[in-house]
């Protein structure tokens, strides 16, 4: 069993320096890495990403992150992933890391993601530049999730994670305003984990919604933001059966 | 929607038809006294960049105000559910800090004067989980 913590939509900023530190100390006794859903600064800015580096820094896992919209608010992504990445933090987006637990080859594949719809209800790229730019957007990450998930199954990861910010279901919306649901995710994510296939699917962003949901493709999502966890972090408890997942596997 | 909190963090900000009675200051009050003032000098909080030519007394646009300034400001809050219920407006969800629900309220009491507003803020629970999900 690969025990997986996961948390996102922490907003860490100066005056909350210290208030999970207590909690990922205990992570050694209960997992084996601690994943990160992004927006884990409230504004982006570097300042506020240390405060997440000193949170996390020297921790007895690994810890692999994403960021999430309020970590581009300051429009230094750049930076904050440098921060991050100074404390030990392997910050993904478009790409794959692998975590050897017990000799099994874990891989995270991690993107921010971003808004736009779920099937049948999602926007197009017709129209003005920007809904263009905001499609392409959503769907550029997607690709990028799909290609770092193949990745992971050619490097022969018996486990794949998929982690983003923004939801790949709306079975985990549950709980926000529908009107609001096209800017909480998109299906072009779960598309992607459907395809490759994955073990789990992680994402955070929707602060009211609900943690357990699948994908179509029958891919366990949960929803790790933290006011919706209600707790420093939750841990997953996933099998290992020696194989590698595939799409058709993973379903 | 998000679990109302079980530990007491129901609260009240501004001034209710109750309070109003009691507390002249925090009156129902017109167009030109909505609250919206360049700075605020309680919250510390930035003004939004283009003030309104019109301030409205309109609860509906009132409300959205309120939400722009909680993303806009200090607190980069996007988490709040504002909703206009009966004559008072009723705020969800979850503060990261017991200092940032007081400011949530303090912003409430600023853009809703004369307007009843009930909260339940819970505040983010940081404690370690006692057990896990297994996903056989």
């Amino acid at each position: 069993m690969i025990r997986v913590a996961a948390v996102g939509d922490i907003h860490l900023g100066p005056d909350s320096r210290g208030l999970l530190r207590p909690a990922f100390e205990t992570l050694h006794r209960q997992a084996d890495l601690l994943l990160l859903a992004g927006d884990l600064t409230r504004h982006g800015t570097p300042e506020e990403a240390r405060v997440v580096a000193d949170e996390v820094a020297g921790l007895p896992v690994p810890v692999i992150a994403v960021l999430g919209n309020h970590d581009h608010h300051a429009e230094q992504p750049d930076d904050v992933t440098d921060v991050l990445r100074s404390a030990g933090v392997t910050v993904l987006e478009g790409e794959g890391t692998v975590v050897e637990v017990d000799g099994v080859r874990v891989g995270v594949a991690g993107t921010k993601g971003f808004g736009g719809g779920f099937a049948g209800r999602s926007g197009s790229e017709f129209g003005e530049p920007e809904m263009k730019a905001f499609v392409r957007h959503t769907r550029g990450l997607a690709d990028g999730l799909r290609g770092a998930l193949d990745g992971l199954a050619a490097d022969g990861c018996a486990v794949r994670i998929a982690l983003t910010h923004f939801s790949p279901v709306p079975d985990t919306l549950v709980g926000e305003p529908l009107e609001i649901y096209p800017f909480l995710g998109s299906y072009l994510l779960a598309e992607a984990v459907d395809e490759s296939g994955a073990d789990l699917a992680v994402h955070g962003h929707a602060h009211l919604g609900t943690e357990h949901g699948i994908t179509s493709g029958g891919v366990r999502v949960r929803n790790v933001a933290q006011p919706v966890i209600r707790r420093a972090f939750a841990v997953y408890g996933l099998p290992v059966d020696g194989s590698p997942t595939t799409a058709a596997s993973a379903a | 929607m998000a679990t109302p909190p079980d530990d007491g963090t129901r609260a009240e900000a501004g001034a209710g038809p109750d309070a109003a009675d009691s507390a002249p200051d925090a009156a129902p009050t017109g167009p030109a006294q909505s609250g919206r003032s360049a700075q605020s000098a309680q919250s510390g909080q930035p003004a939004r960049p283009a003030q309104p030519a019109h301030p409205t007394s309109n609860t509906e646009y009132r409300i959205a105000h309120l939400g722009e300034r909680l993303a806009g400001g200090d607190l980069a809050e996007l988490g709040m559910r504002i909703e206009s219920r009966g004559d008072s407006v009723h705020i969800t969800g979850t503060a990261s800090t017991a200092h940032d629900r007081e400011a949530i309220l303090r912003l409430a009491a600023e853009e809703l004067p004369g307007i009843a507003v009930r909260a339940d803020i819970a505040l983010a629970d940081v404690t370690a989980p006692d057990h896990p999900e297994d996903l056989s």
